[in-house]
C-alpha cells in the first residue's frame, strides 16, 4: 500500500485543529489520590526504599531464625528419645488418643517436632514483615 | 521539579517518584482520554478507563523496559483497559466494504470544508469522528492526533503494520464519507 493511501496531510492538519478532547480538570488529582491510597495500603511508603535496605531486615530475621532452627536440630538429636517420648507417654496417660490411627500416633513425635520448628519460624516471619513495614514508613 | 528530558522523567517515575509520574500524567492524560473516548464513546466511562490505566501503569511500572516510547506503552494499557471494559472488540471489527463506501472526491470535501468558518469546521470534524466505528476513530486518533508511527500504532493495538495501514486507509475513506454526508445534509437543510 502506498503511503498516500493512508497518510493524509489535510486530515492530519484538520484533526489536530479540531479533534482534541479534554478530560475533566480533576482527572489528574483523582489518579494521584488513588495511587497515594494504593501506596499507603500496600507498603506504607510513598517512595520505595532501595533493595539493599529493604532486604536488611529480612536478612537478620531469617539469619536468626536459621540459627534457632540449627540449635533445635541439635537439641532434637540429643533429646528426641527421652523428651518427646516422655511427652507422648504423658499425653497418652492424660488424653484419650484412641481416635488417632496407629500411623499418626507413631508419627506424633515428628509432628510435635515440626510444629516446634515451624511456629517460631512463622512468628519470626510475621515479626519480620511487621518490622520491615515500620522501617519503610516515610510519610 | 523540572526534568531535563522526558527520558529522565520516565526513569524517575519508574523508580517510584510520584511527582515525576504526576508530570507524565499531565503530558499524556489528554491523549489517553481521547483513545479511551474513541473506544467507549461516553465521557464518564472514558475518564474511568483513563484513571484505571494510569493506576495500572503505576502498579506495573517495573515492567516498562524502555524498548518503546513510554507513551506507546501507556497507550497500549489504555487501549487494553478500554477493550476489556467494553468487551465489544469483535463488534468493532465489522468490516464495511470499500464498495459500500463508494467513490469519494477527496479534493471536493477538502475544498468544501475549507470554505467553512473555523467553528463550523471543527464541529463537522468532531461529528464525523463520532459517526465512525470506534476502531476507525481510534486509529485516526493514534496516527494523526497522537502522531504515532504505523509501527507504534501496531504496538499499541496489537495489529500488524499492514493491518494498521489498511485500517488507516479505510478509516480515512470513511471519515471523508462521513464529512461528505454531513456537508450534503447541511446543503439540503439550507435549500
Amino acid at each position: 500500500m502506498k503511503e498516500e493511501d493512508y497518510n493524509d496531510p489535510w486530515l492530519r492538519f484538520s484533526l489536530t485543529e479540531a479533534g482534541k478532547v479534554a478530560p475533566s480538570d480533576d482527572l489528574k488529582s483523582n489518579i494521584m489520590n488513588q495511587i497515594q491510597a494504593l501506596e499507603v495500603e500496600n507498603n506504607g511508603v510513598m517512595t520505595p526504599l532501595p533493595i539493599s535496605k529493604r532486604w536488611s531486615g529480612s536478612f537478620w530475621m531469617f539469619g536468626t531464625a536459621f540459627l534457632i532452627m540449627i540449635s533445635l536440630v541439635f537439641v532434637f538429636i540429643f533429646t528426641e528419645k527421652s523428651f518427646f517420648s516422655t511427652v507422648i507417654n504423658r499425653m497418652q496417660f492424660q488424653m484419650d488418643l484412641s481416635f488417632l490411627s496407629h500411623t499418626v500416633k507413631h508419627a506424633l513425635p515428628e509432628l510435635i517436632w515440626a510444629i516446634a520448628i515451624l511456629t517460631p519460624l512463622l512468628l519470626l516471619g510475621i515479626l519480620d514483615r511487621y518490622f520491615s513495614r515500620k522501617k519503610q514508613w516515610k510519610p | 521539579m523540572e526534568y531535563s528530558s522526558e527520558h529522565e522523567m520516565v526513569e524517575k517515575a519508574i523508580g517510584g517518584d510520584l511527582s515525576a509520574y504526576g508530570q507524565l500524567i499531565n503530558q499524556h492524560q489528554e491523549m489517553a482520554f481521547a483513545i479511551a473516548l474513541r473506544i467507549v464513546r461516553l465521557r464518564e466511562d472514558a475518564e474511568e478507563i483513563t484513571q484505571d490505566a494510569f493506576v495500572k501503569a503505576w502498579k506495573n511500572r517495573h515492567r516498562y523496559r524502555g524498548t518503546a516510547k513510554f507513551s506507546t506503552w501507556l497507550y497500549r494499557i489504555v487501549y487494553n483497559t478500554a477493550i476489556s471494559k467494553t468487551r465489544k472488540v469483535q463488534l468493532y471489527s465489522s468490516e464495511m466494504d470499500d464498495e459500500a463506501i463508494g467513490q469519494i472526491n477527496f479534493t471536493s470535501v477538502q475544498e468544501s470544508m475549507g470554505q467553512l468558518a473555523e467553528t463550523e469546521r471543527k464541529q463537522y470534524l468532531n461529528e464525523a469522528l463520532n459517526n465512525l466505528l470506534p476502531d476507525d476513530a481510534l486509529v485516526l486518533n493514534l496516527f494523526y492526533l497522537a502522531e504515532n508511527t504505523v509501527e507504534e500504532v501496531g504496538v499499541i493495538t496489537g495489529w500488524s503494520q499492514n493491518n494498521v495501514k489498511v485500517r488507516l486507509h479505510r478509516a480515512r475513506k470513511r471519515m471523508y464519507k462521513a464529512l461528505e454526508n454531513i456537508l450534503s445534509s447541511e446543503v439540503r437543510s439550507i435549500l
